[in-house]
């Protein structure tokens, strides 16, 4: 059954974790973690970070002891097929969310930011062709894509060096002004742009060298947790209090002010950009989703993608409000951060209790 | 030498005169020898008369008569090529290809000698791929010759050259080169599969062909290398690719291709490493501004004047303020007269192309930009995207980007700066997804191989080249067994 699947290396998960990881959601991390937990909102992203990590380890520990299916293969094989099923239904329909929340996000940042006026669903449209095109050549293409936006758009980084020029460090110290419990409300906050790392319960199938793909996911995490980190750090010691709190996208703030000799205003060139930065997202979760259809309804993946592809532009002349899209990004970020840094947990549990059963049952 | 009785089979000169509908050319030649009656049947202008009349005609009538049969003269007749065992259809091809059909009446047994005066243009400069360095040498429409030549720069016996023909009405022999312990088999097996699927009434050029093996038929990018450099075949062939011929054409097919091996030209390897890097650069950007940079100015004139400095903005808002079109509309305009200068400087012949040349570009772009059609900045840019897109070694990734352009500009246009990120990711997809003989299009960067990152993005000295490149699966993939030179320490000798 599974002969036909194209393999890709282990390093590759590097780039798929890590870009289903980085989107619309650091544009917006530094100003959302510091509602919550203020200077020491720095502190919030490790911690998450390092829960991150965890997970990650556990999700590879659950995949190895269920040999290595998917997710929702493994769902299958542990609720049985009908409650997996709805199980699987579930979480397809959370990344169709997910899907068109970046979606959202992207056509509302892009409409701040030059294209006033343009209708909603029109970008959402020239985004989904391009995602059903590019999903459509199956996960070796889907990887491509991954690996290479992360090649195109890494660069960006380095326009940090302009605001480090005009940063004050009295606005994050001193350290540990905040409780606890205010920390802990940044991890949870922090989750919509940390989550992506879940796509490693989707791709272990296809990668070569399982044994290679801890250490390159927990590369991928932690250099994720990195840039997440530089961000919010940049940003809480280069706006003001209450710069920050006004601003939904304090990066590209930041990026605006950079300037080169020939082009004047970068953010310009940023914004559009991004699109190259939340094309895999986009990838990634079609293809997931279009997979849990696969397997719940056994129909073929191609026709699965287009079927999928019509929610979010149903979606499209919906939810467009900020107000709107703020509520359902949290929402998202919230019901994410209960199935992918909770759930695991569970699942490892019934996963353990479950292979004791067997070999009990085996041994008898 | 085993014989069949095939006499019913073979042809008589009445025979063939009415297959091949009472040809002017057919000629019957009959020489009567005591009792013996033998016919030489050709056809006039496709042998060479002194091979017939020197080794065939003479020999026989010398001959004496106790010789003059069948088996004596099939044996002992002194032209390199002839073929027995003949069947109707046979006879009649081979008539065609210049062969003489030597006929024993009494016998009723015949066979062929080959008097062939194939039309052979000499081996000349090569003239669309031209090298500042190295061979100048180029294939001819003949593939004997063409094969001549490989063999000769290419001495080993593991060469091989497989032989299939394709075309059913007119048929063609279609060769297949390469070194068998290198070339992967699994590539060889889908190229020799797919030829063999042609069914196809004749094949004009290799081009073609090129195109009916593609993996992909709808796509702007070439999949094969298409060559009339016999270096760069031979290089390729070294490095595990496979050639092929067709007869009657000038250019060599070579596959699987990639698409960073359409940005290597053989010159590369005959300059110094650091030359050849910097060029190879050169190319890429010229490759990608090609593409863009039209694109670009469209979107920033179009929605995103922010972007421009306001010294530059100031220059380009001056020569902009004349003209009466939308930047859309004027890109268009100045891309389509540069491709319309291209096609006309093509077609006419040479004398006079280098006039139009003259005329068109200066007088015309002079002209527009001071009728204020267009602004001069995009006469620089277009002009710079022409030149681009020619900077490409092989002439048919050249035509791809200035196909691709177009899509892209109107994108532009239509949806500035989003609409060019839109199609640098249709065009990532795509290429990601192309495939040139089931090898991938993207192949050192994606699936990433570093070690053959050497071979196609820079070039470094050659004692680096220790492996022939991954991408092709060569069965053997040593080059150099040893260093060129080991290295030393400090005054060590």
């Amino acid at each position: 059954m599974k002969s036909n699947i194209r393999f890709v290396n282990a390093f590759m998960a590097f780039y798929i974790i890590h870009t289903s990881q980085i989107g619309m959601g650091i544009l917006g991390v530094p100003r959302i973690v510091y509602l919550e937990s203020k200077k020491d909102a720095w502190i919030s992203i490790l911690l998450s970070g390092l829960f991150v990590s965890l997970i990650t380890w556990l999700m590879i520990s659950i995949l190895k002891k269920n040999e290595g299916g998917t997710l929702f293969e493994i769902h299958e094989h542990i609720f049985g097929r009908l409650i997996g099923s709805i199980f699987n239904f579930l979480i397809v329909i959370y990344f169709i969310a997910v899907h068109y929340s970046i979606t959202i996000s992207y056509v509302e940042l892009s409409l701040t930011w030059g294209y006033e006026g343009v209708y909603e669903w029109v970008w959402v449209l020239a985004l989904l062709i391009l995602t059903i095109y590019a999903v459509s050549g199956g996960f070796r293409v889907v990887t491509g894509v991954c690996f290479l936006s992360f090649l195109l758009t890494i660069w960006l980084l380095f326009v940090v060096y302009r605001p480090l020029q005009t940063i004050n460090l009295t606005r994050i110290l001193p350290i540990m002004t905040t409780t606890p419990s205010e920390i802990m409300k940044g991890v949870v906050k922090s989750s919509y742009t940390m989550l992506g790392f879940e796509t490693l319960f989707f791709i272990f199938p296809f990668i070569k060298e399982k044994n290679k793909l801890q250490l390159f996911s927990q590369i991928a995490v932690w250099f994720t947790t990195i840039l997440v980190l530089i961000t919010t750090v940049v940003s809480i010691l280069f706006f003001s209090a209450k710069e920050l709190e006004k601003n939904v996208w304090p990066v590209v703030s930041m990026i605006s002010t950079v300037h080169f000799s020939f082009i004047e205003r970068f953010e310009f060139v940023a914004v559009p950009l991004w699109i190259l930065v939340i094309f895999p997202n986009l990838c990634i979760t079609l293809y997931i989703s279009s997979m849990g259809i696969k397997q719940i309804f056994h129909i073929k993946q191609k026709y699965g993608i287009w079927l999928i592809s019509i929610i979010p532009f149903i979606c499209s002349f919906l939810i467009t409000k900020r107000v709107d899209n703020n509520y359902f990004f949290d929402q998202i970020g919230k019901i994410g951060f209960f199935l992918w840094f909770i759930y695991p947990i569970f699942l490892y549990g019934i996963t353990i209790i479950k292979s004791k059963i067997n070999t009990r049952s085996r041994r008898r | 030498m085993t014989e069949r009785n095939n006499n019913e089979s073979l042809p008589g000169y009445e025979k063939i005169k009415s297959i091949l509908n009472e040809s002017p050319d057919l000629n019957c030649r009959k020489i009567e020898a005591g009792q013996v009656g033998i016919h030489i049947i050709f056809m006039k202008n496709l042998i060479k008369p002194e091979i017939l009349n020197e080794y065939v005609i003479k020999y026989i009538e010398e001959l004496s008569v106790e010789y003059l049969h069948y088996t004596y003269l099939m044996k002992n007749i002194p032209i390199e090529e002839i073929k027995v065992n003949l069947e109707e259809q046979e006879v009649i091809s081979s008539l065609l290809k210049g062969f003489a059909y030597i006929y024993f009446l009494d016998e009723k047994k015949a066979f062929m000698v080959n008097c062939a005066n194939p039309i052979e243009r000499s081996i000349e400069k090569a003239e669309t791929e031209s090298l500042v360095y190295g061979p100048k040498i180029s294939f001819t429409e003949s593939l004997t010759s063409n094969v001549k030549i490989i063999r000769q720069n290419l001495n080993d016996y593991n060469l091989c050259t497989d032989e299939i023909k394709i075309g059913e009405r007119a048929q063609k022999q279609v060769r297949i080169v390469y070194i068998k312990d290198i070339a992967n088999d699994d590539t060889l097996q889908t190229l020799k599969e797919r030829i063999k699927q042609l069914k196809t009434d004749n094949i004009s050029d290799s081009s073609v062909l090129a195109q009916c093996l593609e993996d992909n038929h709808y796509s702007f990018f070439p999949q094969f290398i298409l060559t009339e450099l016999p270096d760069r075949f031979i290089y390729s062939i070294i490095n595990g690719r496979i050639g092929v011929f067709i007869d009657g054409s000038p250019v060599g097919i070579i596959g699987p291709a990639n698409f960073f091996s359409f940005f290597e030209s053989t010159e590369d390897i005959y300059l110094r490493w650091s030359l050849s890097t910097f060029i190879r650069f050169i190319r890429f950007f010229a490759i990608v501004g090609s593409i863009f940079l039209t694109a670009i100015y469209v979107a920033a004139m179009t929605y995103h004047f922010e972007l421009i400095p306001s010294k530059l903005l100031f220059i380009i808002g001056q020569s902009r303020s004349h003209v009466p079109f939308p930047p859309l509309l004027e890109a268009l305009l100045l891309e389509l007269l540069i491709e319309l200068l291209r096609e006309a400087g093509a077609r006419l012949p040479s004398k006079v192309g280098q006039t139009m040349g003259i005329v068109g570009g200066i007088v015309i772009g002079q002209a527009t930009v001071e009728a204020g059609l267009t602004s001069n900045i995009l006469i620089i840019i277009v002009a710079f995207s022409a030149l681009g897109a020619s900077s490409a070694p092989i002439y048919e990734m050249g035509t791809a980007v200035r196909i691709a352009r177009f899509p892209i500009i109107i994108l532009a246009g239509v949806w500035g700066l989003n609409g060019i990120i839109f199609g640098i990711c249709i065009l990532m997809v795509h290429l990601l997804k192309l495939t040139s003989l089931n090898k991938p299009y993207l192949a050192p960067l994606y699936p990433l191989r570093m070690k053959d990152l050497q071979y196609f993005l820079i070039r470094l000295p050659h004692h680096f080249y220790m492996r022939r490149p991954l991408v092709n699966r060569p069965k053997d993939s040593i080059r150099l067994k040893e260093r060129l030179r080991n290295i030393t320490d400090l005054d060590e000798f």
